[in-house]
């Protein structure tokens, strides 16, 4: 969108908020708006040129803007919101299709569905049934989590590390839950380890709040990467079937071929990629290191034996 | 001093607002301030200012003054048709498409949930804070095609991209997007293929990264019947299967979560649960290597020894 288009979309919004927000500081305003009380300014001053034929002090657009508060006295007929566009009414309506995966009550379940049924209304017909978001798995500990993510106080939790196979507790305190491929993550602040951690909710077996408040000073952005063993890169040959694993592994892959879909990581758990190995059997192949590549046999063979 | 594009666009937008029957252009040219110079250019700048107006998503109707002549259309702007219409819009509803807002904090939406919010916001109803702070969780996404892929759905604009084929080959593709799913965090485009004039699902992850727009805007209309679901394998009901397999003694636990146990001795314990994806079971299984044995069923434990019998061929 051009600039003042951008800027004549922004008037247009400008004047329904501020009537319902009447006496809103001209800060709050920008900040809202996202520009500088500058551009706010020159926007005000601009709106106060505005209005109906005839353009007399009675078919302007009235508003006062002094001493850093803003009050609408006439908007004429620019009073109410323009109707969202096709983006907005999607993103809301899979907005609560989301909230909808992990809502347990069922009072603001049928609130969110209900509410879906009015937007999808506003919706082109066809397009109403035009996206989705589905997810089977409820998030365990996602209310716990999220309010001790709100009152800033730590969890207790105890934490299943599939790639040891073992479970660990530990002291964490919860800064913002996201879902990025196919895992639903929890970005905290370790106590043992004394920096940023990412944990899979999935993963997390039991989790109790306990009354540690954290401080106002820990960024909650910018995870530290984590630290460990020595990182060890890995040669693999794959086929079609082993695509998702390919696409869940993007940010770990160094150098990929596509053609003769042969790909490169950096792994610094060799646990993690042995089993995922493992667990692709037949779709994947490790061509070096070879030592991996005999463990992966190894562990097939005692395996069988089990047969 | 000449008005601001920007101003013109506001008086021509309250103008056709106010309008009770349609307008001529040669009115407004006369009453809405802005509109200068000679007549080519002011049909010029009327022209261009439609064109701004409706990508803003106002909706101007044209229309005859009188339906026994054929004579110059005129113009207006229904107020149902520009004001955001929600009706009885509760707190707690306005609360929760608040929180329904914030899943999007990702950089590829947020400006348009910010919109949405604000507009809602607009409407003059109390938020209903202490019910709804924030959202369960927030999406977040890095594949590059996304806006594009999701712009192009919503205008009904066609995309051109290549897909791998059958024999992982990159083939050109145009397609009709029909729709988009999110399902257990993997997104698909749901679209009209049309060199094969059929409906078909691409995985977002696997569409190359020089993915293009082609035509106009609303150069298709969905079919009336449309729905996205009908159109993904995943959400269609699948029978459950029991499975029974064998764990050693402090081991799986991953497995351990999902099952119950059936029966222990000295070094294994014997559990069951219910699948209903074959492969992500396998490749549950094959996570815990010699530490799993399948009891049953056997043709998940036929394919477990295949798959342990190629790897254990690779060493």
């Amino acid at each position: 969108m051009d600039k003042p288009l951008a800027r004549t979309a922004r008037l247009l919004d400008l004047i329904p908020f501020i009537l319902s927000h009447q006496g809103i500081a001209i800060a709050d305003l920008a900040n809202e708006f996202g520009v500088t009380e500058k551009e706010i300014l020159a926007d005000l001053n601009l709106i106060f040129m505005c209005g109906l034929p005839q353009y007399t002090a009675l078919e302007l657009i009235d508003l006062s803007f002094e001493h850093g508060f803003v009050t609408v006295r006439e908007p004429q007929n620019l009073d109410k919101p323009r109707k969202l566009n096709g983006e907005e009414l999607s993103i809301l309506i899979m907005g609560l299709d989301v909230l909808r995966t992990q809502i347990t009550d069922p009072v603001k379940e049928q609130l969110a569905k209900d509410l879906q049924i009015r937007l999808r209304q506003l919706v082109e017909s066809a397009t109403a049934n035009a996206i989705l978001y589905a997810d089977d798995r409820h998030l365990p500990y996602i209310e716990t989590i999220n309010k001790a993510r709100q009152n800033r106080t730590a969890l207790n939790i105890s934490y299943l590390n599939t790639s040891k196979d073992e479970i660990t507790t530990r002291r964490i305190l919860p800064l913002e839950v996201f879902q990025q491929g196919d895992e639903f993550l929890l970005l905290t602040w370790c106590f043992l380890s004394r920096a940023n951690r990412t944990f899979a909710i999935a993963r997390i077996l039991s989790c109790d709040p306990i009354s540690v408040t954290l401080p106002d000073s820990i960024s909650d952005t910018n995870p530290v990467l984590l630290p460990g063993n020595a990182i060890v890169t890995i040669k693999f040959k794959y086929d079609r079937a082993a695509l998702s694993f390919i696409e869940n592994i993007q940010d770990r892959i160094v150098a990929i071929d596509q053609v003769s879909m042969i790909a490169s990581v950096e792994v610094w758990d060799s646990e993690w990629i042995l089993r995922n190995v493992l667990a692709n059997a037949g779709h994947i192949k490790i061509l070096a290191p070879v030592e991996f590549a005999h463990e992966v046999a190894s562990r097939a063979k005692i395996a069988l034996s089990n047969y | 001093m000449p008005i601001e594009k920007a101003e013109r666009l506001i008086n021509l937008t309250m103008a056709l607002l106010a309008a009770q029957r349609y307008i001529k252009k040669s009115q407004i040219f006369a009453i809405v301030a802005g509109y200068s110079g000679n007549a080519e250019a002011m049909e010029r700048m009327f022209e261009r200012d439609k064109d701004d107006l409706r990508n803003l998503g106002i909706v101007i109707e044209v229309g005859g003054l009188d339906p026994f002549f054929d004579d110059e259309p005129g113009y207006r702007i229904k107020q149902t048709e520009y004001a955001l219409s929600l009706e009885n819009l509760t707190p707690a509803e306005l609360s929760l498409l608040a929180v329904a807002a914030k899943t999007w904090q990702d950089a590829t939406f947020s400006n348009s949930a910010q919109s949405a919010l604000r507009k809602l916001r607009s409407l003059g109803i109390e938020n209903d804070a202490t019910n709804y702070v924030d959202a369960p969780f927030h999406i977040k996404i890095s594949n590059s095609n996304f806006s594009l892929l999701w712009s192009a759905t919503i205008a009904a604009q066609s995309l051109v991209f290549e897909y791998p084929n059958q024999s992982n080959q990159l083939e050109e593709r145009e397609i009709q997007p029909y729709g988009i799913a999110a399902w257990r965090g993997q997104w698909y485009l749901v679209g009209r293929d049309v060199a094969k004039d059929a409906i078909r699902v691409f995985k977002v992850a696997r569409i190359a990264p020089e993915c293009k727009v082609r035509g106009k805007v609303g150069a298709f209309k969905l079919p009336i019947d449309f729905d996205i679901s009908r159109h993904l394998v995943m959400l269609q009901d699948v029978p459950q299967t029991p499975v029974i397999l064998q764990i050693r003694k402090e081991r799986c636990h991953g497995l351990r979560q999902k099952s119950k146990k059936i029966k222990h001795d000295v070094e294994w314990d014997e559990i069951q649960f219910s699948e209903n994806n074959r492969s992500q079971t396998i490749q549950e299984i094959l996570w815990y290597g010699p530490d799993v044995v399948v009891i049953s069923p056997e043709d998940l434990k036929i394919a477990v020894i295949a798959s342990l019998r190629e790897m254990a061929k690779n060493g």
